[in-house]
């Protein structure tokens, strides 16, 4: 049981990256309207997350540098106060996200309108971050999140034939009656959901926390290694299972409700209580994941005292932060903006972070000053250039695909 | 310097030469207790007429962070500090280099934060916000003082 816990911050990091709300559903609808021709994606997605996470954890246990301490560190202070309100933006509009995310699981499991549900859920989610011990938030939504495992278990007794679905995932092709910029806006969307800022700033900081070391190297990359895969196996569970029930009755998918069907086709009641088990600990967990990483990126921009591992008032300015964005949270959700919705606009911000965050990981991580003897081997480095290059056309792409789609309608 | 300490070539004077740039600005400061600072915004450089310039200060705050960031952005962080800062001539934040123990992949000081104001003959310019943050919310909330659990 102790070595599971010890790579739960690669799984709670991945599954705030790959099952948050926006995702949960994101997912689901990709396999209802595409069925697996974007299953592709998940894994490009999957190896380029492990490749840097990789990096910025390592560069974390070798040196004690947060991911975005280094972004200010190369970028010096303009181009890191770009980065900085780009990526904030999408933290802070996922964070958002996640409370209303909380509140509709919540809702699915009371009947209680999600929007009285939001302070609540806020309040929870505050405390957490307040008050509990940063081992203690992740080995309980990380193992709790598994219990999203029971997608895959549904795909499983759903019984497809495996060899046609994955010849169809091997030789994507557009479905008819999709368009070509609607299947590469989802292809970006879901590129983006895995690649997402907020994990290397969370997964590099929560090295820090756990007080990592050059002796916890191979401890860091079993967290990479097993944590992120999962998160994507995950992801794909949830696109299969709703490729095999919603696509072929032409259901379309909208809320985080009809996301748990084909589990609950599949293996009744008690698998739909995971599944809802699941949309519970996820949300909860990826809330914390994102409002730490505003608190953590923006302290370490400034070089303010950030962290879990010192009480709130020697972190006073940190903890100051992750209050307004939770009051900002509520404020914003109970306008009744739709919270799904809230995430798509996140990708125009990310345009701008994903470059600039991955840019500053793959320098320092070749840098002997920080790194010593860890330094970037080449196939590290080749995979690195690739996927920097990948990013870069994603993220220019990301704003014309959504206004031509009208975000993928 | 232990990290680059080969690299780094010592002068007989004892004293360091190398990368200012690269090596001291934009970095993380660390004091002797292990807790953050701050980070170096700029740096104080004197520059004799016989003798090569040398750094005598780390800086720090919007003070001196908004000129490096320039444009209409760095402009309004300037104000902004010199609007909020209780003195009416707000300095940034500055310490000695006589107090960096060591430099890695941050820069370590041999004292603790809370003495550094008095080694600065009483200058608060660093950590104000932070002791502000504190003694007006963070911590009247109950549970402030305590590690988490």
């Amino acid at each position: 049981m102790k070595r599971i816990l010890r790579v739960m911050l690669g799984v709670f990091t991945a599954i705030g990256g790959f099952v948050d709300i926006g995702d949960l559903v994101t997912n689901a609808v990709v396999g209802s309207r595409f069925g697996v021709s974007l299953a592709w994606v998940v894994v490009v997605g999957v190896v380029g997350i492990c490749v840097f996470a990789e990096m910025s954890g390592r560069v974390a246990a070798v040196s004690g540098r947060g991911t975005f301490d280094l972004v200010r560190e190369r970028l010096g202070p303009r181009g890191g106060l770009l980065n900085l309100v780009g990526s904030v933006a999408v933290t802070l509009l996922t964070f958002i996200a996640e409370i209303g995310g909380i509140a509709l699981a919540f809702e699915l499991v009371s009947g209680v309108n999600y929007l009285l549900l939001v302070p609540f859920a806020a309040f929870a989610v505050w405390l957490i971050l307040w008050r509990v011990k940063f081992s203690s938030m992740e080995n309980t939504f990380g193992l709790a999140g598994l219990s999203l495992l029971v997608f895959a278990f549904a795909v499983w007794r759903l019984g497809p034939d495996w060899g046609e679905l994955l010849q169809r995932a091997a030789h994507p092709a557009v479905p008819m009656g999709e368009g070509h910029p609607t299947y590469w806006y989802y292809a970006i969307a879901l590129f983006g959901a895995a690649m997402t800022p907020y994990e290397v700033f969370f997964f590099s900081s929560g090295g820090v926390e756990e007080k990592w070391s050059r002796k916890d190297l191979r401890l860091e990359r079993m967290n990479v290694f097993l944590g992120f895969p999962l998160g994507g196996l995950l992801s794909l569970s949830i696109m299969v299972c709703a490729a095999l029930v919603m696509m072929p009755q032409g259901i379309e998918v909208n809320t985080l409700g009809q996301v748990g069907l084909p589990v609950a086709m599949a293996l009744g009641k008690l698998g739909l209580a995971f599944a809802l088990l699941g949309f519970v600990a996820a949300t909860f967990g990826a809330a914390c994941e994102t409002g730490l990483s505003v608190g953590y990126s923006v302290a370490q921009f400034y070089g303010w005292q950030w962290g879990k591992f010192v009480s709130p008032v020697r972190a006073s300015r940190f903890h100051l932060l992750i209050l307004i964005s939770t009051l900002l949270a509520v404020a914003v959700l109970l306008t009744t903006v739709d919270p799904i919705k809230v995430t798509e606009y996140s990708v125009v911000f990310s345009a701008v972070a994903l470059p600039l965050t991955y840019f500053p990981i793959l320098i320092v991580a070749n840098d002997p000053d920080y790194m010593g003897a860890s330094v970037n081997g080449r196939v590290a480095n080749a995979i690195g250039m690739l996927y920097l290059v990948i990013l870069t056309v994603a993220s220019l792409a990301a704003l014309p695909l959504m206004l031509i789609t009208k975000a993928g309608q | 310097m232990t990290a680059s300490a080969d690299r780094v070539p010592r002068k007989p004077t004892g004293e360091y030469s190398f990368d200012a740039t690269l090596r001291l600005l934009d970095r993380q400061v660390i004091d002797s207790d292990g807790a953050f600072v701050c980070n170096v915004d700029d740096l104080e450089i004197d520059v004799p007429a016989t003798r090569p310039p040398r750094v005598v200060a780390l800086l720090t705050g919007p003070g001196v962070l908004g000129p490096r960031t320039g444009g209409f952005i760095g402009r309004w962080m300037v104000a902004t500090w010199q609007r909020l800062s209780p003195a009416s001539d707000p300095k940034p934040g500055r310490i000695d280099v006589h107090l960096i123990a060591h430099i890695d992949s941050a820069i370590h000081l041999a004292v603790p934060k809370n003495r550094l104001a008095e080694l600065a003959d009483g200058d608060e310019g660093i950590d104000g916000f932070e002791k502000w943050a504190r003694s007006v919310i963070i911590g009247r909330i109950p549970g402030a003082g305590h590690d988490p659990e």
